[in-house]
Protein backbone atom coordinates (compact mmCIF):
# COMPACT_ATOMS: atom_id res chain seq x y z
CA UNK A 1 0.00 0.00 0.00
CA UNK A 2 1.64 3.24 -1.08
CA UNK A 3 1.16 6.47 0.85
CA UNK A 4 0.00 8.25 -2.32
CA UNK A 5 -3.05 6.00 -2.58
CA UNK A 6 -4.09 6.40 1.02
CA UNK A 7 -6.91 8.85 1.55
CA UNK A 8 -7.56 10.79 4.74
CA UNK A 9 -10.46 8.46 5.46
CA UNK A 10 -8.19 5.41 5.11
CA UNK A 11 -5.73 7.01 7.48
CA UNK A 12 -8.45 7.68 10.02
CA UNK A 13 -9.76 4.14 9.70
CA UNK A 14 -6.25 2.70 9.91
CA UNK A 15 -5.49 4.73 13.04
CA UNK A 16 -8.72 3.63 14.72
CA UNK A 17 -8.20 -0.03 13.88
CA UNK A 18 -4.57 0.18 15.09
CA UNK A 19 -5.64 1.69 18.40
CA UNK A 20 -8.12 -1.13 18.80
CA UNK A 21 -5.55 -3.81 17.90
CA UNK A 22 -2.76 -2.34 20.03
CA UNK A 23 -4.85 -1.22 23.02
CA UNK A 24 -2.84 2.01 22.92
CA UNK A 25 -3.44 5.35 21.23
CA UNK A 26 -1.00 7.07 18.91
CA UNK A 27 -0.05 9.75 21.43
CA UNK A 28 0.67 7.20 24.13
CA UNK A 29 2.78 5.21 21.71
CA UNK A 30 4.60 8.35 20.58
CA UNK A 31 5.64 9.24 24.13
CA UNK A 32 6.76 5.68 24.87
CA UNK A 33 8.63 5.47 21.56
CA UNK A 34 10.44 8.77 22.08
CA UNK A 35 11.74 7.52 25.42
CA UNK A 36 12.75 4.05 24.29
CA UNK A 37 13.57 3.94 20.58
CA UNK A 38 17.14 5.22 20.79
CA UNK A 39 18.28 3.00 23.69
CA UNK A 40 16.42 0.05 22.19
CA UNK A 41 18.06 0.49 18.78
CA UNK A 42 21.47 0.76 20.41
CA UNK A 43 20.79 -2.34 22.47
CA UNK A 44 19.70 -4.26 19.36
CA UNK A 45 22.68 -3.02 17.35
CA UNK A 46 25.18 -3.83 20.11
CA UNK A 47 23.85 -7.24 20.97
CA UNK A 48 23.15 -8.40 17.42
CA UNK A 49 26.30 -6.70 16.16
CA UNK A 50 24.47 -5.63 13.02
CA UNK A 51 23.11 -2.10 12.57
CA UNK A 52 20.88 -3.06 9.64
CA UNK A 53 19.42 -5.99 11.50
CA UNK A 54 18.74 -3.63 14.38
CA UNK A 55 16.45 -1.56 12.12
CA UNK A 56 14.32 -4.62 11.34
CA UNK A 57 14.31 -5.87 14.91
CA UNK A 58 13.28 -2.44 16.18
CA UNK A 59 10.06 -2.59 14.16
CA UNK A 60 9.47 -6.23 15.12
CA UNK A 61 10.02 -5.56 18.82
CA UNK A 62 7.49 -2.72 19.01
CA UNK A 63 5.00 -4.75 16.99
CA UNK A 64 5.25 -7.74 19.30
CA UNK A 65 4.97 -5.60 22.41
CA UNK A 66 1.89 -3.83 21.07
CA UNK A 67 0.25 -7.07 19.94
CA UNK A 68 1.09 -8.96 23.12
CA UNK A 69 -2.09 -7.89 24.88
CA UNK A 70 -0.10 -7.66 28.13
CA UNK A 71 -1.43 -5.28 30.74
CA UNK A 72 1.46 -3.17 31.99
CA UNK A 73 1.52 -1.97 35.57
CA UNK A 74 3.81 0.95 34.81
CA UNK A 75 5.96 2.50 32.13
CA UNK A 76 8.99 0.77 33.66
CA UNK A 77 7.22 -2.56 33.34
CA UNK A 78 6.48 -1.84 29.68
CA UNK A 79 10.08 -0.77 29.10
CA UNK A 80 11.49 -3.94 30.65
CA UNK A 81 9.07 -6.03 28.64
CA UNK A 82 10.28 -4.24 25.51
CA UNK A 83 13.88 -5.16 26.22
CA UNK A 84 12.88 -8.71 27.07
CA UNK A 85 11.18 -9.10 23.70
CA UNK A 86 14.21 -7.54 22.01
CA UNK A 87 16.60 -9.94 23.76
CA UNK A 88 14.51 -12.92 22.67
CA UNK A 89 14.37 -11.65 19.10
CA UNK A 90 18.14 -11.23 18.94
CA UNK A 91 18.63 -14.71 20.38
CA UNK A 92 16.17 -16.28 17.91
CA UNK A 93 17.75 -14.44 14.99
CA UNK A 94 21.21 -15.59 16.03
CA UNK A 95 19.95 -19.16 16.34
CA UNK A 96 18.43 -19.04 12.87
CA UNK A 97 21.32 -17.40 11.08
CA UNK A 98 24.15 -18.42 13.37
CA UNK A 99 26.52 -15.71 12.19
CA UNK A 100 27.81 -12.71 14.06
CA UNK A 101 28.45 -10.11 11.37
CA UNK A 102 29.52 -7.41 13.79
CA UNK A 103 29.46 -4.06 12.01
CA UNK A 104 30.66 -0.85 13.53
CA UNK A 105 28.05 1.66 14.60
CA UNK A 106 28.93 5.05 13.23
CA UNK A 107 29.94 7.66 15.74
CA UNK A 108 28.03 10.91 15.80
CA UNK A 109 30.16 13.51 14.01
CA UNK A 110 29.00 16.23 16.34
CA UNK A 111 30.35 14.31 19.30
CA UNK A 112 33.63 13.27 17.75
CA UNK A 113 35.96 16.17 17.27
CA UNK A 114 38.78 14.43 15.48
CA UNK A 115 40.91 17.56 15.40
CA UNK A 116 41.28 17.85 19.14
CA UNK A 117 43.51 15.52 21.11
CA UNK A 118 40.65 14.54 23.41
CA UNK A 119 38.41 13.84 20.41
CA UNK A 120 41.00 11.59 18.80
CA UNK A 121 41.49 9.78 22.09
CA UNK A 122 37.76 9.20 22.41
CA UNK A 123 37.50 7.94 18.85
CA UNK A 124 40.34 5.51 19.52
CA UNK A 125 38.67 4.34 22.76
CA UNK A 126 35.44 3.77 20.89
CA UNK A 127 37.21 1.74 18.23
CA UNK A 128 38.92 -0.37 20.89
CA UNK A 129 35.56 -0.95 22.54
CA UNK A 130 33.98 -1.97 19.23
CA UNK A 131 36.75 -4.47 18.67
CA UNK A 132 36.50 -5.83 22.20
CA UNK A 133 32.74 -6.19 21.93
CA UNK A 134 33.10 -8.29 18.80
CA UNK A 135 35.05 -10.80 20.90
CA UNK A 136 32.15 -11.21 23.32
CA UNK A 137 29.16 -13.42 22.64
CA UNK A 138 25.75 -11.88 21.91
CA UNK A 139 24.59 -12.97 25.35
CA UNK A 140 27.55 -11.35 27.08
CA UNK A 141 26.95 -8.10 25.24
CA UNK A 142 23.28 -8.24 26.13
CA UNK A 143 23.98 -8.87 29.81
CA UNK A 144 26.39 -5.95 30.03
CA UNK A 145 24.03 -3.58 28.27
CA UNK A 146 21.01 -4.51 30.29
CA UNK A 147 22.90 -4.26 33.57
CA UNK A 148 25.09 -1.21 33.09
CA UNK A 149 23.37 0.87 30.41
CA UNK A 150 19.68 0.06 30.93
CA UNK A 151 19.96 -0.39 34.67
CA UNK A 152 17.88 -3.58 34.75
CA UNK A 153 17.92 -5.53 38.00
CA UNK A 154 19.38 -9.02 38.36
CA UNK A 155 15.85 -10.46 38.46
CA UNK A 156 14.84 -8.72 35.24
CA UNK A 157 17.97 -9.77 33.38
CA UNK A 158 17.64 -13.34 34.65
CA UNK A 159 14.02 -13.45 33.44
CA UNK A 160 15.00 -11.96 30.08
CA UNK A 161 17.68 -14.57 29.47
CA UNK A 162 15.90 -17.46 31.12
CA UNK A 163 18.64 -18.17 33.66
CA UNK A 164 18.66 -18.42 37.44
CA UNK A 165 19.67 -15.40 39.45
CA UNK A 166 22.77 -17.14 40.84
CA UNK A 167 23.90 -18.17 37.35
CA UNK A 168 23.29 -14.66 36.10
CA UNK A 169 25.68 -13.18 38.64
CA UNK A 170 28.41 -15.52 37.44
CA UNK A 171 27.68 -14.80 33.78
CA UNK A 172 27.63 -11.06 34.35
CA UNK A 173 30.83 -11.14 36.36
CA UNK A 174 32.59 -13.13 33.62
CA UNK A 175 31.32 -10.85 30.87
CA UNK A 176 32.53 -7.77 32.74
CA UNK A 177 35.95 -9.29 33.41
CA UNK A 178 36.28 -10.46 29.82
CA UNK A 179 35.51 -7.04 28.40
CA UNK A 180 37.99 -5.33 30.69
CA UNK A 181 40.67 -7.93 29.98
CA UNK A 182 40.18 -7.40 26.25
CA UNK A 183 40.47 -3.63 26.65
CA UNK A 184 43.62 -3.80 28.74
CA UNK A 185 44.78 -2.07 31.93
CA UNK A 186 43.81 1.44 30.79
CA UNK A 187 40.13 0.53 30.75
CA UNK A 188 40.31 -0.99 34.22
CA UNK A 189 42.02 2.14 35.51
CA UNK A 190 38.96 4.23 34.53
CA UNK A 191 37.11 2.85 37.52
CA UNK A 192 39.42 4.56 39.99
CA UNK A 193 37.62 7.79 40.83
CA UNK B 1 32.10 -18.22 44.46
CA UNK B 2 31.65 -15.05 42.44
CA UNK B 3 32.78 -11.91 44.22
CA UNK B 4 29.82 -9.63 44.75
CA UNK B 5 29.22 -6.16 46.12
CA UNK B 6 25.83 -4.76 47.03
CA UNK B 7 26.96 -1.27 45.95
CA UNK B 8 27.82 -2.32 42.41
CA UNK B 9 24.47 -1.44 40.85
CA UNK B 10 24.16 1.69 42.94
CA UNK B 11 27.47 2.92 41.59
CA UNK B 12 26.49 2.03 38.03
CA UNK B 13 23.26 4.01 38.50
CA UNK B 14 25.28 7.04 39.59
CA UNK B 15 27.42 6.76 36.46
CA UNK B 16 24.25 6.56 34.32
CA UNK B 17 22.83 9.64 36.05
CA UNK B 18 26.09 11.53 35.45
CA UNK B 19 26.64 11.91 39.18
CA UNK B 20 29.87 9.92 39.36
CA UNK B 21 32.29 10.83 40.88
CA UNK B 22 31.67 14.49 41.72
CA UNK B 23 28.07 14.39 42.95
CA UNK B 24 28.53 11.21 44.92
CA UNK B 25 28.79 10.71 48.67
CA UNK B 26 32.42 10.67 49.87
CA UNK B 27 31.75 7.43 51.75
CA UNK B 28 30.73 5.64 48.59
CA UNK B 29 33.71 7.07 46.71
CA UNK B 30 36.00 5.71 49.38
CA UNK B 31 34.29 2.33 49.14
CA UNK B 32 34.75 2.19 45.39
CA UNK B 33 38.42 3.00 45.75
CA UNK B 34 38.79 -0.19 47.85
CA UNK B 35 36.31 -2.44 46.03
CA UNK B 36 37.46 -4.16 42.83
CA UNK B 37 33.91 -5.13 41.84
CA UNK B 38 32.66 -1.54 42.05
CA UNK B 39 35.69 -0.18 40.24
CA UNK B 40 35.07 -2.61 37.39
CA UNK B 41 31.39 -1.70 37.36
CA UNK B 42 32.28 1.98 37.04
CA UNK B 43 34.76 1.25 34.26
CA UNK B 44 32.31 -0.89 32.25
CA UNK B 45 29.39 1.51 32.76
CA UNK B 46 31.48 4.51 31.69
CA UNK B 47 32.80 2.73 28.61
CA UNK B 48 29.41 1.51 27.43
CA UNK B 49 27.58 4.74 28.19
CA UNK B 50 30.19 6.82 26.45
CA UNK B 51 29.98 4.60 23.39
CA UNK B 52 26.20 4.92 23.36
CA UNK B 53 26.27 8.70 23.80
CA UNK B 54 28.59 9.06 20.83
CA UNK B 55 26.72 6.66 18.56
CA UNK B 56 24.87 7.88 15.51
CA UNK B 57 21.31 6.58 15.69
CA UNK B 58 18.72 7.03 12.95
CA UNK B 59 15.41 5.61 14.03
CA UNK B 60 12.12 6.37 12.26
CA UNK B 61 9.94 9.03 13.84
CA UNK B 62 7.17 7.91 16.21
CA UNK B 63 4.53 8.80 13.60
CA UNK B 64 6.29 6.78 10.90
CA UNK B 65 6.68 3.79 13.18
CA UNK B 66 3.03 3.97 14.29
CA UNK B 67 1.94 4.12 10.66
CA UNK B 68 4.02 1.09 9.68
CA UNK B 69 2.80 -0.89 12.67
CA UNK B 70 -0.81 0.03 11.89
CA UNK B 71 -0.46 -1.04 8.25
CA UNK B 72 1.08 -4.33 9.30
CA UNK B 73 -1.67 -4.97 11.85
CA UNK B 74 -4.30 -4.34 9.19
CA UNK B 75 -2.61 -6.62 6.64
CA UNK B 76 -2.39 -9.42 9.19
CA UNK B 77 -6.02 -8.94 10.12
CA UNK B 78 -7.04 -9.14 6.46
CA UNK B 79 -4.94 -12.24 5.94
CA UNK B 80 -6.56 -13.86 8.96
CA UNK B 81 -10.01 -12.97 7.63
CA UNK B 82 -9.21 -14.38 4.18
CA UNK B 83 -7.93 -17.70 5.55
CA UNK B 84 -11.38 -19.41 5.64
CA UNK B 85 -11.99 -18.34 2.04
CA UNK B 86 -8.70 -19.92 0.98
CA UNK B 87 -9.72 -23.11 2.77
CA UNK B 88 -13.07 -23.00 1.00
CA UNK B 89 -11.33 -22.63 -2.34
CA UNK B 90 -9.14 -25.62 -1.55
CA UNK B 91 -12.16 -27.75 -0.62
CA UNK B 92 -13.98 -26.65 -3.79
CA UNK B 93 -10.96 -27.56 -5.91
CA UNK B 94 -10.70 -30.98 -4.23
CA UNK B 95 -14.43 -31.58 -4.85
CA UNK B 96 -13.96 -30.56 -8.47
CA UNK B 97 -11.11 -33.05 -8.93
CA UNK B 98 -13.24 -35.75 -7.30
CA UNK B 99 -16.18 -35.08 -9.60
CA UNK B 100 -13.97 -35.09 -12.68
CA UNK B 101 -12.43 -38.41 -11.67
CA UNK B 102 -15.89 -39.90 -11.04
CA UNK B 103 -17.09 -38.61 -14.39
CA UNK B 104 -14.10 -40.16 -16.12
CA UNK B 105 -14.88 -43.43 -14.41
CA UNK B 106 -18.42 -43.31 -15.75
CA UNK B 107 -17.65 -42.13 -19.26
CA UNK B 108 -14.47 -44.20 -19.67
CA UNK B 109 -16.10 -47.49 -20.66
CA UNK B 110 -18.36 -45.72 -23.16
CA UNK B 111 -15.40 -43.95 -24.77
CA UNK B 112 -13.27 -47.05 -24.87
CA UNK B 113 -16.17 -49.00 -26.42
CA UNK B 114 -16.65 -46.34 -29.07
CA UNK B 115 -12.93 -46.23 -29.77
CA UNK B 116 -12.83 -49.96 -30.20
CA UNK B 117 -15.77 -49.77 -32.57
CA UNK B 118 -14.13 -47.05 -34.68
CA UNK B 119 -10.93 -49.01 -34.78
CA UNK B 120 -12.71 -52.07 -35.92
CA UNK B 121 -14.50 -50.13 -38.70
CA UNK B 122 -11.29 -48.56 -39.89
CA UNK B 123 -9.52 -51.82 -40.14
CA UNK B 124 -12.67 -53.25 -41.77
CA UNK B 125 -11.03 -56.54 -42.40
CA UNK B 126 -13.69 -58.34 -40.59
CA UNK B 127 -16.87 -56.28 -40.50
CA UNK B 128 -18.44 -56.68 -37.18
CA UNK B 129 -21.17 -55.03 -35.24
CA UNK B 130 -20.35 -52.32 -32.70
CA UNK B 131 -20.16 -53.55 -29.14
CA UNK B 132 -23.50 -53.27 -27.57
CA UNK B 133 -23.27 -50.08 -25.50
CA UNK B 134 -26.49 -49.06 -23.90
CA UNK B 135 -26.10 -45.28 -24.24
CA UNK B 136 -29.69 -44.68 -23.33
CA UNK B 137 -29.04 -46.16 -19.86
CA UNK B 138 -26.01 -43.91 -19.35
CA UNK B 139 -27.74 -40.62 -20.18
CA UNK B 140 -29.01 -39.81 -16.63
CA UNK B 141 -25.52 -40.33 -15.13
CA UNK B 142 -23.93 -38.15 -17.78
CA UNK B 143 -26.43 -35.40 -17.14
CA UNK B 144 -25.73 -35.50 -13.38
CA UNK B 145 -21.97 -35.42 -13.94
CA UNK B 146 -22.20 -32.56 -16.42
CA UNK B 147 -24.45 -30.64 -14.03
CA UNK B 148 -22.04 -31.17 -11.14
CA UNK B 149 -19.13 -29.98 -13.28
CA UNK B 150 -21.02 -26.84 -14.24
CA UNK B 151 -21.91 -26.18 -10.59
CA UNK B 152 -18.32 -26.63 -9.41
CA UNK B 153 -17.10 -24.36 -12.18
CA UNK B 154 -19.62 -21.69 -11.33
CA UNK B 155 -18.97 -22.00 -7.59
CA UNK B 156 -15.20 -21.68 -7.97
CA UNK B 157 -15.63 -18.67 -10.27
CA UNK B 158 -18.03 -17.04 -7.78
CA UNK B 159 -15.59 -17.55 -4.86
CA UNK B 160 -12.74 -16.19 -7.00
CA UNK B 161 -14.73 -13.10 -7.99
CA UNK B 162 -15.75 -12.51 -4.38
CA UNK B 163 -12.15 -12.73 -3.12
CA UNK B 164 -10.86 -10.54 -5.96
CA UNK B 165 -13.53 -7.96 -5.16
CA UNK B 166 -12.62 -7.95 -1.43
Amino acid sequence: MSDARVTALDRLDLGASAEQAFQMDEDGFGAFYERTSRPLWLYLARTSGDARLADDLLHETYYRVLRSGTVFESDDHRRHYLFRVAANLVRDTKRRHGTEPVTAIAADDALVDGASERGAERAADRLDLQRALTQLSARERSLLWLAYVQGCSHEEIAATHGVKRASLKTLLHRAKRRLLDLLGPDARARGGA
Amino acid sequence: MVPECRHEFEVAALVRAGRWPDACEPGLRAHVADCAECREAVAVAELLLEADRGAEVHVPSAAQMWWRLAVRARLEREQAAARPVVWLQGIAAACGVGVVLTALGQVGPVLSGAAASVASRVTATVPAALPAVDLAARVPTLVVVAGALVLVGLGTTAVYLWVADE
